[in-house]
């Protein structure tokens, strides 16, 4: 019999997918932690735990438009609300985190005029993200607790084992 | 990983195009009469903090937790203190 891992339950594969992410989202909201030219090249990777994180609630975001119409809680509904705004919040930083660009472009030999208004943009939302992550991590805090005392009670089954 | 690789093609080009709509939308605010005032507007160079670069990245760091923690501490505050207010509210109008 094959051993199961966490790449076997969704809901496994989603904490530790999202533990990936929240560590990407940490350096890479911190410039001058990484300096410039990292917080760059790994905004864009951290497109890819962005997409996973998105592929893996797909279910969620197929069925959302229906459900927020007709069976939503207040709490779901206001989850729901909640996480269009962080989504199109994310993609503003996103968007003039390219046009502001100061290290990757150039790199790749592509000029670009940095504007103020893309660069005050993208400071003052890209701070707002973080009081909106908080939020979002705050709405789904059950979920994370319990998976959390999932994932440490199978590693230390696998310890004594 | 089957649960990310599932029909992954088609869902991250979906994912994507919604993206750069949402982009090409949000981009068109550059064309605003406020992005025009603030692209005129002289901007005045940062200073760069008094202390060193290890200081400044612990500090960058701190900063990006506290403000990630505080709102969302706050958040299970007021959301527990609901719902023990709706459940006294509860019991006391059955009582």
């Amino acid at each position: 019999m094959s051993k199961k891992t966490w790449k076997d339950s969704l809901e496994k594969t989603r904490y530790v997918m999202d533990a990936w992410l929240l560590i990407g989202f940490i350096l890479v909201c911190a410039p001058n932690t990484t300096g410039i030219v990292l917080h760059e090249w790994l905004s864009l990777v951290f497109i890819v735990p962005l997409i996973i994180h998105m592929l893996l609630h797909w279910d969620w975001m197929k069925t959302l438009p229906n459900k927020f119409i007709h069976n939503f809680s207040s709490k779901s509904r206001f989850n729901a609300i909640w996480d269009v705004f962080f989504f199109v919040a994310m993609m503003m930083v996103i968007l003039s985190g390219f046009l502001v660009s100061v290290a990757m472009f150039p790199q790749l030999g592509i000029p670009l005029e940095v504007k103020p208004f893309w660069s005050e943009i993208h400071h003052s939302i890209g701070n707002i993200l973080l009081p909106i992550l908080g939020i979002h991590l705050a709405l789904h805090w059950q979920w994370i607790k319990s998976m959390t005392q999932k994932m440490m009670a199978k590693a230390n089954q696998r310890k004594e084992s | 990983m089957k649960y990310v690789t599932k029909h992954w093609k088609v869902r991250s080009v979906i994912i994507m195009s919604v993206s750069l709509v949402v982009c090409a939308i949000l981009w068109t605010l550059s064309l605003s009469e406020w992005a025009a005032e603030m692209n005129s507007a002289v901007t005045q160079a940062h200073d760069k903090p008094d202390i060193s670069a290890i200081a400044l990245g612990l500090v960058s760091l701190l900063k990006v937790t506290l403000m990630i923690l505080i709102p969302g501490g706050l958040t299970l505050a007021i959301t527990s203190l609901y719902k023990k207010l709706t459940l006294m509210i509860k019991t006391t109008s059955k009582g």
